[in-house]
């Protein structure tokens, strides 16, 4: 009974009027920041840390905490009404999310992408609260050596990411992997494929990338075909999920948040790839896959889901040990450092009211996000009517804004503008760019993983298949290799049968 | 010559001196009266970092003596190289400065490493303001109790790992000089920031590692991490017990710094007045606290002692990475 006892207390200060203020403004200012490309929530807790100096340390947390969750909940909109990525981690949802906002869908899209955030923001809470400390101790289990395999897992997932041929999408994630290579050598330290340029020194961003490849190429492409523009504004029909819906997204839903947690608690792994892991396992367990692709919900939901349980599961590393598994927690850690606070395992029992006190402020603050992303789905809906001479400059430029946003750098308007065009010319081809940005996110991850651990088993492969953990990694990543090949290499041959 | 004429061209002259009085007295007022508008300090990390917190502290500081918004901007990337170009390229007029540490002010040592559009030439010096703190760690129930005990567990184990933050940074620098000296081998395993290099100490991946101070703090109070040794000269104020590799004997020419720096041609009267007003910030007991609060230990050079110790450090590195083969050799 003492986690109640603990978690009362934990609303009584979240309920505190300043501190409820301080999450009102967090989640709001987040979801503006999600809805905007490019402009993450780095970029707007980094303007708003100096204002937290002056508040109780507490009510600073719970305002950062609130931008953070926030911007996810955000994030998704722009995928769904015009196939820009708010934020790296709602990439995936573009695939289904765009093709139902397509078919004039838009409304349920949005409002399941609300739902599955809340009941994932909460499930992932429950998580945080109850297990933090075991959790954090699993997690350092995670070497080199488990977290190769691991990521060995999660490249096989490209397998479910494509809707067309599974050869190109090898090949759009060969390209990916290529592209992370550019930057430093983790090992030597030196620049490779940089050509001399130091915008590239610490590799190509990966927002700028997504937001060159998903939205300006179709900028770009829906240029060519006004038309289709009459689908959209004509008939969009009921702005809240229907039975139906619910129905295919609540399994998704539990997955997603369960995934989404796991990963978030581990450093590096995080809201990104939870999304594109969510994705494929729906696919995968979907008894109608051809679905995906063409506005299934279940493609929405659960990626939408699994990002926010990661936010959750991120703030264990943080709370427990002190370390910040991403740039976001590299923040809050900075502005409990700033008033005097050390973030680590002694925390919860020295600083109750700071732990408890933000675990309730994210029970009112994903509240307060349902209450005030509900209303706004009809909102967002009528932005799909205004005309496309006006949205259309309006995306670009919003997209320029946000790309010089990441870190005033005007290099990376050029990299966007750059992805754009090759995101152009990849969908004239159709090669997909969704296993380009997995692979670009896994590559670095997959690279120094796997040199660290052959660094330290001096060279020795066996590493991988001795460690526990990284076996069954690696085992499942095999069965599903193959599970998803033979279907394919069968269809080929009938195909070849019927063919002759 | 008409008499009309000459009023106009006396008239004219006299207009041109008055003219140039102004302007040369506007020129010198602004010199007594800088900063007349907002300073933009440039930080060349992320926002977040002990760095970056380190910088905003500073610029809240220098705004009270100022009496002018100091703007901290992160311009981070390139290895902080982007961040260094921005204050080597502006205008130097006082009003753009950055909070350096030595790959953004030195990057011509680097150039194994990555290669930047200016060199130290380029920048001018304006004072140092502290020292980032690395540590030489081991897990809390790691039978390595002392720098000795690791240094005996090397020579049982050659080809021992040490978790280090890549082979241009402080730790790689002084795990090499403490290997050299004890003629042993340690093996570096590169991680990406101290993020990563406290779980695999944490998890017994590594045996042991150069995380940053402040990445650690929490972890020792809760005795589940242990720092055998800090990689600087001077004991620091915020840990008293804990001894540096110096006191150990251990020889140590490579001061890393954090100061700040200004486009090379600032005048002087402006590297004097921000030199004065950092030197009165740094003698401050509230901003001591907040900057050991974070694990950084303050340190401030004057303008001279500053750009002597650049130098000196400046030679260390460049003998060392001579030395280890970390230069590019030119044909």
């Amino acid at each position: 009974m003492s986690i109640l006892h603990d978690l009362l207390y934990g609303f009584g200060v979240a309920l505190q009027p300043m501190n409820l203020f301080a999450c009102f403004v967090g989640v709001f200012i987040g979801t503006l920041i999600g809805v905007l490309p490019g402009i993450g929530p780095v970029g707007a807790m980094s303007v708003l840390l100096p204002a937290t100096f002056g508040m109780s340390p507490v009510a600073a947390i719970i305002m950062l905490s609130g931008i953070y969750y926030g911007a996810m909940y955000g994030g998704s909109t722009t995928s769904i009404l015009v196939n820009i990525p708010g934020e790296a981690a709602s990439v995936v949802t573009c695939i289904d999310g765009y093709q139902m906002a397509r078919q004039g869908r838009a409304g349920p899209a949005l409002g399941i992408a609300a739902f599955g955030s809340f009941i994932a923001g909460t499930i992932g809470l429950v998580g945080l609260m109850l297990m933090a400390n075991p959790l954090a101790k699993f997690a350092v289990k995670f070497g080199p050596a488990e977290y190769f395999s691991l990521m060995c897992l999660g490249l096989s997932l490209l397998m479910y990411l494509t809707h067309g041929s599974i050869l190109r999408g090898l090949l759009m994630a060969g390209a990916g992997i290529f592209l992370s290579l550019i930057g430093q050598d983790i090992v030597t330290g030196r620049a490779r494929f940089t050509f001399g340029l130091i915008g590239l020194q610490d590799g190509v961003g990966l927002v700028p990338l997504v937001m060159g490849l998903f939205g300006i190429s179709e900028v770009l492409l829906n240029l060519e075909t006004p038309e289709e523009r009459m689908v959209l504004s004509t008939k969009i029909r009921n702005l809240l999920p229907n039975k139906d819906d619910w129905r295919r997204s609540a399994k998704p839903i539990g997955r997603g948040s369960l995934v989404g947690f796991l990963l978030g608690i581990l450093p590096g792994g995080g809201a990104v790839i939870s999304s594109f892991v969510s994705y494929a396992m729906e696919k995968k367990l979907s008894k109608e896959p051809e679905r995906f692709g063409k506005g299934a919900i279940e493609g929405v939901a659960g990626p939408e889901a699994a990002n926010n349980a990661a936010t959750s599961g991120a703030f264990i590393p943080l709370f427990s040990l002190g370390i910040p598994p991403n740039v976001v927690m590299a923040l809050l850690l900075g502005a409990l450092m700033i008033h005097g606070l050390r973030p680590g395992p002694l925390m919860i029992t020295e600083h109750p009211e700071i732990f408890w006190g933000t675990v309730a402020s994210m029970y009112v603050g994903n509240v307060l996000l349902l209450i005030l992303n509900l209303p706004l789905i009809g909102i967002w809906v009528r932005v799909l009517k205004i005309p496309y001479n006006i949205l259309f400059p309006l995306i670009l430029l919003f997209c320029l804004i946000g790309a010089y946003c990441i870190s005033s750098n005007v290099f990376d308007i050029y990299v966007m503008i750059l992805f754009g065009l090759i995101g152009y010319g990849f969908r004239k081809i159709d090669y997909e760019p969704a296993p380009l940005v997995l692979a670009f996110v896994l590559g670095p991850l997959l690279e120094q993983n796997l040199r660290q651990a052959l660094i330290l088993s001096d060279g020795n492969l066996a590493v991988f298949v001795t460690h526990p953990i990284s076996a069954v990694c690696l085992f499942v990543s095999v069965f599903l290799l193959v599970s998803s090949v033979i279907p394919f290499i069968q269809k080929k041959r009938s195909v070849l049968e019927e063919d002759s | 010559m008409r008499k009309g004429d000459v009023i106009k061209i006396s008239g004219f002259v006299l207009l041109a001196v008055a003219l140039m009085l102004t302007l040369s007295t506007a020129d010198r007022a602004a010199a007594a009266e800088y900063p007349d508008r907002a300073i933009t300090l440039i930080i060349p990390y992320p926002p977040g970092g002990v760095t970056d917190l380190g910088a905003r502290a500073l610029a809240e500081a220098m705004e009270r003596y100022l009496k002018k918004p100091v703007v901290a901007v992160n311009r981070p990337g390139g290895s902080t190289t982007i961040g260094g170009n921005a204050v080597a390229s502006a205008k130097p007029d006082g009003y753009t400065i950055g909070f350096f540490p030595s790959s953004a002010s030195i990057p011509e040592v680097y150039t194994y490493f990555y290669e930047a559009p200016f060199s130290s030439k380029d920048l001018k010096p304006v004072s140092k303001v502290g020292i980032p703190v690395l540590t030489i760690a081991v897990k809390g129930d790691s039978p390595i109790n002392s720098v000795k005990d690791l240094v005996e567990y090397a020579r049982k184990n050659p080809g021992a790992k040490i978790g280090i933050h890549g082979r241009s940074t402080q730790g790689y620098l002084v795990m090499k000089s403490i290997a050299k000296a004890e003629n042993i081998n340690l093996i570096d395993v590169p991680f990406d920031g101290d993020t990563k290099i406290v779980p695999a100490i944490l998890g017994g991946h590594v045996p042991a590692g150069t995380p940053a101070y402040p990445a650690v703090i929490s972890l020792v109070d809760a005795k589940q991490i242990k720092v055998l040794a800090l990689l600087i000269e001077k004991r620091a104020e915020f840990a008293p017990n804990i001894p540096t590799i110096v006191e150990l004997g251990y020889k140590f020419a490579f001061g890393a710094y954090l100061g700040v720096f200004a486009p090379k041609g600032t005048p002087d009267e402006i590297v004097k007045k921000l030199n004065d007003v950092i030197g009165k910030i740094a003698r401050e007991p509230q901003f001591r606290a907040k900057i050991h609060g974070m694990g950084t230990q303050v340190s401030f050079e004057d303008t001279k002692a500053f750009e002597k110790s650049i130098n000196q450090y400046k030679d260390a590195l460049q003998v060392f990475f001579k030395e280890e083969g970390l230069v590019i050799n030119k044909e």
